[in-house]
């Protein structure tokens, strides 16, 4: 299913090297349909394999206690909340209106609790209109706040200047991500795509990108500050696009619609 | 040739150039030279890491493509550092740089680079479970890639265990913390992965330790598990705190597992396994793995078990060769089964012979085996027959299972049919630095003989050849077995330290610098032997003491001085060595470096006493004494043995910061160094001939320090563009094919009249030899048969091989001669015979039979006080017939001042009765000498003086006495076979000759023995003097002099 957003935007702009456009989507009811099907099956995807009990019989024999571990890894897989389908709303997006390729599926693989993955929502490859092929890292936002800018572009700690800022300027933040990618892209046939991104890398190109998801009408404050601030952050060679999607649907409503299926 | 390393790192350009500029940092860094602070490509680490787990995750990568990258990935990351300051930043940095270096197969890097690494756990398993046991984990797999000692491998045991008996106390609590239950469970996930890479350790660890892991010595299939398990569980997590080390952790073990000893040796012989039991439990240097060129050679290409007849080891410098010949000899002996035999091994020094004995005596002594050395002297003296020819276990000691001693000695032993029966069979004969064969000397032609007799005579003998630098190994396994042959060569720039040469000048002169100080010298690096370190500038080396007083216009002026500025500023960053031209020179240069203001250097106490043992053996006027407080040492030929051997230790074990000295240092050096500088290319013991490339590399080849993170400098000093011009050629040098000596020799064939044969050549030192070589075959094969033999006899060696190959009608004329030359020495077999028990030509014997039976009354020779009293004739008639034959002539002419018989006896008759060296020196040696004082050119000279004279009368008893020594009483006989060693020595009872033997310095022997009817072996002595301690020197020799003998001693003996 495509996705469900017009083709030309409600708004754009650029501030030097950031620029950023706004879709709004072609109407509630696709957008329900796309949450039940597409973002669903991608929010709720799961790995193959999910079974440890044969890896806690070997602990086991290995003198190590297993009862509590065991307990945690059977505990079934926690609700989903709307920054996750905000999430998937992104990537299925960039996946099918820019290129974007094999992005890692932020729900099903990264820990954000720990820290100890860098802050990253978005992490894959981009295909340019040229052929050319790029790693792609990127920051999603989803709000459902009345007020614009939304506080999760400005916030100090995690709002998305300070994310994408960390990640075009920190070397090891990129680090941490492809290490991920690494492992994700041998079992995903992405081989070719990591390849070419390599080569890329190699003349120190890659892609970045931020995605914010908005239930309200488009309002170009959402984002004309943070493209401001980021224009002054990020290092000047980087090109940096935002993206503002209108889904039409109140946040709290997302998960109404993106069941299980 | 097989490549352990190849030149590029990478494909990427980016990262090929980030490496180079890497590289470039790690020495500028290690001169002092600015530009060490350049910044670091992020991106290029980042890609050269990116690109190696690409290689290590594509099943068709090759090992050699994989190396590669983690090799460039590696020095990326070591440049890198840390990410954070933090100790879990530090420790994840550790860990991942060092298992890239073990992914490189570059150990030796890893080691160092975890030298300073604090390996104990320092968090506190209370608040921070996983962070707790990320820290317990990671830091025992990095015991287990330092392997400094056993409780560095050790330590995974007791850590995990510590870390199962902790779990039951905080896991529980620390995973009810997490309200969230997604991260709740991949807290769970990744502490499983830990257990399991804990696990993973432990088991490594004992299968490192003990060769096997839960009974089973499959750890590869062990470990493999593990693996599974663990990257299935954080293939869920994806913190990356884990998971990129886990996927690195993986190859490192596997390389950990592949180069270690427990996995070369499994399958091999039982001794062979107890030998690797005794390199692992050992205390000091402790070995659990090998260097990639001897997991090659013993493992991958099956050296551990080889039964190859003839095996050629062909590797660089420093790269392990010893351990491998060890092992063979190992295997060798254990062939032998119920069988009496033994294991010869040839070094071409004294200095090698000495240290290759402590090796392998410190190794081997715990399985059962003797080694023993013999002493370079040509003759056997009691102490040696009673270890060739044990007749009482007690005294003797029990029979030798390993000879180790010159090429000559052994020529010598071979020869003697009544010996080698005692001794059993020769199952193997391990030629170290084997290259000799092709040298110009005549000493050259002297081992391609004996090993080429040996291969006909013994026919149960194998060949262990070791040597760096030759091109045609495989030609060379083949000389000896055309057939079962082998060789294992590694490219010649396989090493393990970054190393750096180039050339050193002064700097350029500003305007107005009379009398000015420079503060510095210039460095302009040329070569490096990876390939890798890529200089174009010239450096600065700054640092220059004023104190040395060295301005412009003097370091302009002389090598000398700019070769001691450079070693005074190179000295800051580790022990150096200055080469120096002549031994005037080492003094010099070393009184100049005592000027400089030194940093504080450990082991003041052990330079203390090699100072006092140098005014005990030198005189207390020596300067040796002062510069060592400083320091500051001297090497050279003008030292008596065990003095040289223990400032080689006192340098080995960084208690010097500089070592000046003459190329006798490269001959035995066998210790890494941190930097060398040659203040020439051309030694004076060469006449006008630059350094030869296998002496060169063979002392540059040691340069880096192999236990911590360092580049190694070499520098050539030139002064003028015409000496740098030559220094530049000289370094472009390249290996050569190893070639006969015989090759060069039968070219003078040409020069002989037609009616003239070998004898007319004979007196050359070269052709001495192959006449003995024909007249010792001519012996065994007998005179009928050795007319249809002697073209195969001829074909045994390497050069006649060589010679068919390239100019067979040359070959064909040596047939010829050789022919000629046996049939006419075969009309006297009586003097074919003595050739055998002299080691001088059948001319030399004949013309020596004739001279001895011209002089009068030669019985003083059997009676050694008489000989020795000062006023025998019989000696003085003696050394005036041995400076008649050409073998020991020169020698006597140089070391006895002159061509007088007389003033040799004197000489001798003073040193064996105990004669000081100064008084020895003032006596002999007052002014003789503008270049060298006469104290140094009396041990000089008297050092092969003693050799050769020794030799002479060893011979003059067989030529002259044979039958009546043979039909002495035992007492008497024993008196008489000493005489050579008491002239050897300079010591004048059997009592003292054992101490000599057993490696105690002349003035302590003098003083320890004084009863000359004690009947004594050096076996008997060793094991005295190791069971008596300190007091038996004490006694014979004061409380401070007998310490400092003793500590000396202990210092010589022990490895």
């Amino acid at each position: 299913m495509t996705v469900p957003f017009q083709s030309s935007s409600v708004y754009s702009g650029v501030q030097g090297h950031v620029s950023y456009t706004a879709f709004e989507s072609t109407g509630a009811s696709a957008c329900e349909d796309w949450l039940r099907s597409a973002v669903a099956e991608r929010v709720y995807d799961k790995a193959i394999d999910d079974d440890f009990a044969g890896d806690v019989e070997v602990l086991a024999t290995d003198g190590f206690e297993t009862a509590g571990l065991q307990e945690y890894l059977d505990e079934p897989t926690q609700a989903v909340s709307y920054w996750d389908i905000g999430e998937s709303i992104a990537s299925l997006y960039l996946m099918e209106r820019q290129g974007a390729s094999h992005l890692c599926n932020p729900r099903r693989d990264l820990r954000s609790e720990q820290g100890s993955l860098p802050g990253a929502d978005i992490v894959g490859y981009q295909v340019l209109p040229g052929g050319a092929v790029v790693f792609l890292f990127g920051e999603v936002k989803a709000s459902g706040e009345a007020g614009s800018p939304p506080s999760v572009m400005a916030s100090s700690g995690s709002g998305m200047v300070v994310q994408l800022t960390r990640l075009a300027t920190k070397v090891a933040a990129r680090r941490q991500l492809l290490r991920y990618l690494k492992a994700r892209s041998d079992t995903t046939g992405a081989r070719p795509l990591w390849e070419a991104a390599m080569k890329s890398l190699g003349e120190k190109k890659y892609a970045l990108t931020g995605v914010l998801v908005r239930d309200s009408s488009p309002e170009v404050k959402d984002v004309e500050k943070a493209a401001r601030d980021l224009q002054a952050r990020v290092p000047k060679g980087q090109q940096l696009p935002l993206f503002v999607l209108h889904v039409g649907i109140k946040v709290d409503n997302w998960s109404l619609h993106c069941q299980p299926r | 040739m097989t490549s352990v390393m190849s030149k590029s790192p990478s494909t990427y350009p980016s990262v090929e150039q980030a490496y180079a500029q890497a590289m470039r940092k790690r020495v500028l860094a290690a001169l002092g030279a600015p530009g060490a602070d350049a910044p670091l490509d992020e991106y290029a680490t980042l890609l050269a890491e990116l690109v190696t787990w690409d290689a290590l995750g594509n099943s068709v990568a090759d090992a050699t493509k994989y190396k590669q990258a983690a090799r460039a990935a590696f020095t990326l990351l070591r440049d890198a550092g840390p990410e954070g300051a933090d100790r879990a930043n530090e420790v994840a940095w550790w860990l991942r740089t060092s298992c890239l270096a073990v992914i490189a197969d570059l150990p030796q890097e890893a080691k160092k680079l975890l030298e300073a690494a604090e390996l104990s756990v320092k968090g506190e398993p209370g608040a921070q479970w996983l962070d707790f046991t990320r820290e317990t984990v990671w830091t025992s797999w990095l015991g287990l890639v330092r392997q400094r000692s056993l409780s560095d491998v050790e330590s995974a045991q007791g850590a995990v265990e510590r870390l199962r008996t902790l779990q039951r106390t905080h896991e529980a609590v620390f995973l009810k913390r997490f309200e969230d239950q997604r991260a709740a469970r991949d807290v769970a996930l990744e502490l499983m992965a830990l257990y399991f890479l804990g696990t993973a350790a432990e088991k490594l660890s004992q299968y490192l330790i003990k060769g096997t892991a839960d009974g089973g010595a499959d750890i590869g299939a062990q470990l493999d598990m593990y693996f599974d398990r663990i990257m299935h569980a954080l293939d869920r997590v994806l913190g990356g705190a884990d998971l990129d080390i886990a996927l690195l952790l993986r190859p490192a073990a596997q390389n950990l597992i592949d180069s270690s000893l427990r996995a070369a040796t499994r399958g091999a012989n039982s001794l062979t396994r107890k030998f690797a039991e005794v390199l692992i439990e050992r205390d000091v240097r402790p070995l659990f793995q090998l260097l990639p060129p001897q997991r090659m050679a013993l493992r991958e290409q099956g050296l551990i078990a080889s039964a190859h007849r003839s095996v050629v080891v062909n590797f660089p410098t420093s790269s392990g060769k010893t351990l491998l010949a060890q092992f063979s000899v190992l295997q060798a002996l254990n062939d032998l089964g119920q069988e009496r035999g033994w294991v010869a091994y040839v070094a071409p020094t004294r200095a090698l012979v000495n240290q290759v004995t402590k090796r392998l005596r410190g190794d081997f002594e715990s399985l059962g085996k003797r080694v023993e050395r013999l002493s370079p002297a040509l003759e056997f003296d009691t102490g040696e027959l009673s270890a060739l020819a044990p007749v009482d276990r007690d005294v003797d000691g029990p029979p030798v299972d390993v000879l180790i001693c010159t090429p000559e000695k052994l020529d010598l032993l071979m020869r003697r049919e009544d010996l080698c029966k005692q001794l059993g069979r020769l199952a193997l004969v391990v030629v170290d630095e084997a290259h000799g064969i092709g040298g110009k000397s005549d000493r050259a032609i002297k081992l391609e003989l004996l090993l080429s007799m040996i291969n006909r005579e013994h026919e149960g003998a194998r060949f262990l050849l070791l040597t760096p630098f030759i091109k045609n190994a495989k030609r060379v396994a083949e000389w000896l077995d055309q057939k079962n042959s082998r060789d294992y060569s590694i490219g010649a720039d396989w090493v393990p330290n970054d190393r750096i040469v180039g050339i050193l000048s002064p700097p350029e002169k500003p305007p107005k610098s009379r009398g000015v100080k420079p503060d510095h010298v210039l460095f302009e690096p040329k070569v490096t032997p990876k390939h890798t370190l890529h200089i174009d500038d010239v450096l600065k080396l700054e640092g220059v003491a004023p104190e040395l007083g060295f301005t412009y216009a003097k370091l302009h002026a002389s090598l000398s001085n700019l070769s001691t500025a450079a070693s005074q500023v190179l000295s800051r960053r580790g022990p150096t060595v200055l080469l120096c031209r002549t031994v005037k020179q080492t003094w010099n240069c070393a009184a100049d470096l005592t000027q400089a203001a030194w940093p504080e250097l450990d082991g003041a106490e052990d330079r203390a006493t090699i100072a006092r043992f140098a005014s005990y053996e030198l005189g207390a006027s020596a300067p040796l004494a002062n510069l060592l407080e400083h320091g500051v040492g001297v090497h050279h030929a003008g030292l008596p043995e065990e003095l040289a051997q223990s400032i080689e230790w006192l340098f080995e074990n960084r208690r010097l910061h500089a070592l000046c000295a003459t190329t006798t240092l490269a001959q035995g050096v066998n210790f890494p160094i941190a930097n060398l500088v040659l203040s020439s290319i051309y030694p004076a013991t060469r006449d006008g001939q630059a350094m030869s490339y296998s002496d060169f590399w063979n002392i540059a080849g040691r340069v880096g320090r192999v236990d911590q993170d360092f580049v190694g400098v070499v520098a050539l000093a030139s002064t003028d563009i015409d000496t740098k011009q030559k220094c530049e050629h000289f370094l472009q040098r390249s290996m050569t094919d190893l070639v006969s000596n015989l090759v060069d020799m039968v070219g003078e064939l040409g020069s002989l009249a037609d009616d003239h044969g070998l004898e007319k050549l004979v007196w050359k030192k070269e052709w001495s030899n192959f006449s003995q070589f024909i007249a010792h075959t001519l012996r065994q094969v007998g005179v009928e048969r050795f007319a249809d033999q002697v073209e195969l006899i001829l074909r045994g060696t390497f050069g006649y091989q060589t010679l068919r190959e390239q100019n067979s009608p040359l070959a064909r004329e040596l047939l010829v001669k050789t022919r000629q030359y046996a049939n006419k020495i075969a009309s006297d077999m009586g003097a074919v015979a003595l050739v055998d028990s002299t080691g001088f030509s059948f001319e030399s014997v004949r013309s020596a039979l004739f001279e001895l039976g011209q002089v009068g009354n030669l019985d003083d020779m059997l009676d050694p006080k008489r000989l020795f009293s000062g006023k025998s004739n019989a000696l003085r008639e003696v050394m005036g017939v041995l400076l008649n034959i050409p073998e020991v002539r020169k020698e006597l002419v140089e070391d006895g001042g002159g061509g007088s018989g007389s003033r040799i006896a004197e000489m001798l008759s003073d040193w064996v009765h105990g004669m000081s060296v100064e008084s020895l020196a003032d006596r002999y040696f007052k002014n003789t000498s503008d270049d060298e004082d006469n104290v140094t050119q009396c041990v000089k000279k008297f050092r092969r003086l003693s050799m050769t004279s020794a030799w002479g009368l060893s011979s003059v008893l067989a030529m002259r006495f044979g039958k009546q020594i043979e039909a002495m009483d035992p007492f008497s006989r024993q008196a008489v076979t000493n005489i050579p060693s008491m002239v050897l020595y300079g010591v004048s009872t059997p009592g003292q000759i054992a101490l000599r033997a057993a490696g105690v310095p002349r003035n302590a022997a003098l003083a320890m023995a004084t009863d000359s009817d004690a009947p004594a072996t050096p076996y008997a002595v060793r094991k005295k003097l190791k069971e008596g301690g300190g007091k038996v020197w004490t006694a014979a020799l004061g409380q401070q002099r007998g310490a400092d003998y003793f500590r000396v001693w202990q210092i010589l003996e022990s490895e």
